[in-house]
């Protein structure tokens, strides 16, 4: 069959500037993408360089200028960008400060719920049979248990602190890394390349390591990204309660807490801490959504 | 009166690389009583054809005709109302895939009942009896008890046969059948091809019927339109079209159909190389001479002219030489 | 049908049971439980004559099952704080919360379905963006943020609604829509995704075909089939409002579960919050487990093949 240039377009041409299309929009053109990675890095570098960015000590307490209101209002103070708080304590110090408690909460829980959740879901996925209809009724138990309760209670019985509050979120949240690596494990252990690995012997570590788990990363990270805001949201409740972070420690959630008995003379207390939280939450689903739909496009 | 009469149809898909030009100007005309067939490998915007014509193309869709008349009456500015009174009353349409073109989640006797009451009205036990007896008519036996199982428990070709039904509850004037046997097995196929050509002549319907096998077509066709890459290349009667193919995309289709005693299990069946081409801008050459084994230098530069014979015989090729068609040629 | 009863049934107990021992395991072995009994002013001998008169001194295993007998009798033990027994402190905060978790979810459902249903209608047009953008807000509004902003809001600057209490049922309007809000966005993803493939469906290409109706095709066809994985998700989230109304009834001191578990969180009484884990785990169960069954009884389908 010789090639006569034809003027429509072969099916092979198509699909190619179709794919290239799909790939570029993909990348690009997703604005909830590109908008939620650039605020998750910005708070992230915010977090991290705090001491350097925050103008004020978070803790230094100003009585005699207590409940400064922000830039936006006439007997705004000029020395205080966004206020103080019912201490005196700057607002927009505390806010930075409340980035790193948030970020910090927030991934290291994932951390720990993601090792859970991939390790429990990747031997469910692997062996199947009675590991998996154990690690699945273990997967049930969690879901059944009301997971800000039993947080709660936790903390109640340990003691509230940051290592606490970091280690009960984090063993609360891994059943979605389980349910979504145990399917995509499912879908992969019988694949060739699994096949050829375990006929040459590799050990299972490997096997689960270095080749099912880096087949599987693109779901696992999107859940990361849902758990991540999960994690953020937790922590800002539970502190809310007042069984999170502790004060003076300057959790946006724990602020809210304070503020709640000022907000009806300085309502601007308790929005400027929600709308943090709202923004970086926002921002995280909107990257988590962002990378489900690229790679969804990519298959 | 010519039962539906459609003049340079067209249909685009406007999809992520542009206009998909799925149907480019297709004339279709079908008459009480009669069949057409039209005839073409997927893809080449025969389904596409008949969706138009019953309004019923996804929304990613736009189409134009010069004309389409039903019965007469131009249907060209008629809203989705209109159309919707038509659909399933005058002009049914069946489906090539009766395994999930059913509702899962009512009976039969809810999906049958639904239709004819939607149109005719009536009561309860007027739509069941109708049920009823289309259910038998269609040669499904115990019709009182299929009327209350879901369509999950019957096979695939009580389900077509029930989408039979269902196309015929309203007596429609005319029934586009949309492949309505790829999907079932060589036994059944026959089967309720011979149902459908009882119930056009019992009924005195018209009939499109939209198929890729030759083999189909030559038990009921009346006429044959064969489509390729959105446009028809040649059309007439039933023979003519089979009897005397001008058009070497005919030819290639019939070298491919296998025949007891032309091809013995020796030779080779026939087959057309490539693809069907995908048309995103408009082109007004032969779309079959990347493919053809007859083209000539003139196919590349001027647009195919339409070759007439005799009863309506005609085709879109520049080169044929085939007896039937006399005259007209440049 | 009857096989995938028993054996969800049996999961169920299972579920229930595990987590009885975690809870038990809180309360009898992470903490002292003579210690919560005796109270701040009881010297080490009190300690000790309550942990020998209650049996706390016995093996965890004998104490479990005594446990255990006392639950199926319906004895969820006392608390500490009141003395007053954990059974009936809940049947009297429980339908508060009840209250606020049906009216919670209907609101969600209210708002959901038909923007769900409205995006799966013109899928990838202004009205779909709207919905979605909707959706994404409302999962990343912390619920006790907005339960706040409409205290300030209808509360204070437009005084229409009552800020606190639960008296009567204005008192939830707020707190239902602050709870409501956070389950909202994902019934309305589901709607929408459900509608926009059973409209893609053959049947429904059909249906149009033999010129029904589109109302008829969306209420009567789409809906019905869009809406069984909807249960379910109801069926979770529900789940979700009663543990999540802890927040929200803090703060619009609704005298329910939650504000209960709270009160009793911050004085580590255990044994309501004991019994308050274990029911709320106990209704998930049996929702979900009512999901699964409704869910089987209205899609043929399913019906059949279990």
């Amino acid at each position: 069959m010789s090639d006569i240039p034809l003027s429509g377009q072969t099916e092979a041409e198509h699909l190619r500037t179709l794919r290239k299309k799909a790939r570029r929009r993909a990348v690009l053109a997703h604005r909830g993408l590109i908008f939620g990675l650039t605020v998750v890095l910005l708070v992230a570098f915010v977090a991290v360089f705090a001491p350097l960015l925050a103008p004020y000590d978070p803790f230094a307490q100003n009585l005699s200028l207590r409940l400064a209101p922000p830039f936006w209002h006439d007997t705004a103070s000029p020395e205080h960008l966004l206020g103080t708080d019912q201490l005196g304590r700057d607002y927009l110090s505390r806010l930075i400060y409340g980035a790193r408690i948030s970020m910090g909460i927030g991934f290291g829980a994932i951390l720990i719920s993601g090792l859970i959740g991939c390790t429990l879901g990747l031997l469910a996925g692997y062996f199947g049979g009675k590991v998996d209809a154990v690690i699945s009724t273990i997967i049930t138990v969690r879901l059944s248990m009301p997971i800000i309760l039993i947080a709660l209670a936790v903390v109640a019985v340990a003691g509230a602190s940051l290592k606490i509050v970091i280690a009960v979120i984090g063993l609360l949240l891994w059943d979605q890394f389980a349910v979504v690596t145990r399917t995509a494990t499912l879908q992969v252990r019988s694949l060739e390349y699994i096949r050829s690995a375990q006929a040459i012997g590799c050990s299972l570590s490997h096997i689960l390591i270095r080749e099912i788990l880096p087949n599987i990363r693109a779901p696992v990270i999107v859940v990361a990204t849902v758990e991540l805001a999960h994690a953020i949201l937790l922590e800002a409740a539970l502190s809310f309660l007042g069984l999170g972070v502790q004060a003076p420690l300057p959790s946006w959630g724990l602020m809210l807490s304070e503020a709640k008995t000022f907000m009806f003379f300085s309502p601007w207390i308790i929005t400027l801490p929600g709308v943090c939280l709202f923004i970086l939450t926002l921002a995280i689903n909107l990257l988590g959504d962002g990378l489900r739909d690229v790679t969804a496009r990519g298959k | 009166m010519t039962l539906l009469s459609v003049k340079n149809l067209r249909v685009n898909l406007r999809t992520d690389a542009g206009r998909l030009r799925a149907v480019r100007g297709v004339d279709i005309s079908v008459e009480r009583g009669q069949t057409l067939c039209l005839v073409g490998e997927s893809g080449c915007g025969k389904s596409m054809a008949a969706l138009a014509m019953l309004g019923l193309l996804p929304p990613s869709a736009e189409w134009s005709a010069d004309e389409m008349k039903l019965d007469g009456v131009s249907l060209l500015n008629a809203g989705q109302s209109t159309l919707s009174n038509i659909r399933g009353n005058r002009v049914s349409m069946i489906f090539q895939e009766p395994m999930t073109a059913l509702n899962p989640t009512f009976t039969i006797r809810d999906q049958l009942c639904g239709v004819y009451r939607r149109h005719k009205g009536g009561n309860r036990a007027q739509a069941r009896e109708r049920a009823i007896y289309l259910l038998e008519r269609v040669g499904i036996s115990n019709a009182r008890n299929r009327l209350d199982q879901y369509p999950h428990e019957l096979s695939g070709g009580l389900r077509q046969r029930v989408l039979i039904a269902m196309a015929l509850m309203c007596e429609p004037e005319l029934i586009i059948c949309d492949e309505p046997t790829t999907a079932l097995d060589v036994t059944t196929q026959a089967q309720i091809l011979v149902l459908l050509a009882e119930l056009r002549e019992e009924l005195g319907m018209g009939m499109i019927f939209i198929t890729h096998d030759l083999g189909v077509v030559s038990r009921i066709g009346d006429h044959i339109n064969v489509m390729y890459a959105g446009r028809v290349v040649e059309s007439g009667t039933r023979d003519a079209v089979l009897g005397c193919a001008s058009h070497p995309y005919t030819q290639g289709l019939l070298r491919s159909v296998p025949r007891p005693g032309v091809n013995g299990l020796q030779s080779r069946l026939g087959t057309i190389p490539g693809t069907v081409p995908s048309f995103y801008q408009a082109d007004p050459l032969c779309p079959f001479r990347g493919r053809c084994e007859r083209k000539l230098p003139i196919c590349a530069s001027q647009a195919p002219p339409v070759r007439s014979g005799a009863g309506h015989h005609s085709a879109l090729c520049h080169n044929t030489e085939i007896s039937s068609i006399a005259g007209n040629s440049a | 049908m009857l096989e995938f009863t028993l054996k969800r049934l049996g999961l169920g107990v299972l579920v229930i049971l595990i987590i009885s021992v975690i809870t038990f395991i809180l309360s009898h072995v992470a903490i002292d439980p003579a210690l919560g009994l005796s109270g701040d002013s009881a010297t080490a001998e009190d300690i000790e004559a309550i942990r020998q008169r209650y049996g706390f001194d016995r093996p965890l295993m004998l104490q479990y099952f005594d446990y255990m007998g006392r639950l199926l009798q319906g004895d969820l033990g006392q608390s500490y704080l009141s003395g007053r027994p954990v059974s009936e402190l809940l049947a009297e905060r429980f339908p508060d919360t009840a209250l606020l978790a049906v009216l919670s979810i209907g609101f969600a459902m209210i708002v959901a379905i038909p923007l769900g249903v409205i995006a799966a209608l013109k899928p990838n047009t202004l009205v779909d963006r709207a919905a979605l953008f909707i959706a994404v807000c409302g999962q990343a509004i912390p619920n006790f943020w907005a339960g706040l902003l409409l205290i300030l809001l209808f509360g204070i600057y437009l005084q229409w609604l009552p800020i606190s209490g639960s008296t009567s049922f204005v008192h939830f309007i707020m707190p239902a829509i602050a709870l409501g809000s956070y389950a909202m966005p994902a019934l309305m993803r589901l709607v929408r995704a459900g509608m926009v493939e059973v409209l893609r469906s053959d049947y429904i290409r059909t249906a149009r075909a033999m010129g029904v109706r589109r109302r008829t095709i969306l209420f009567k066809y789409g809906l019905r089939n869009a809406i069984l994985p909807v249960i379910s998700l109801i069926a979770v989230q529900f789940g979700f409002m009663l543990g999540g109304s802890i927040v929200i009834e803090s703060i619009f001191a609704i005298n329910g579960i939650g504000y209960l578990a709270w009160q009793s969180m911050s004085r580590a009484d255990m044994p309501v919050i004991q019994a308050i884990v274990l029911i709320i785990s106990m209704i998930y169960v049996v929702l979900t487990l009512a999901a699964d069954l409704l869910n089987s009884l209205m899609d043929p389908r399913i019906r059949i093949n279990r």
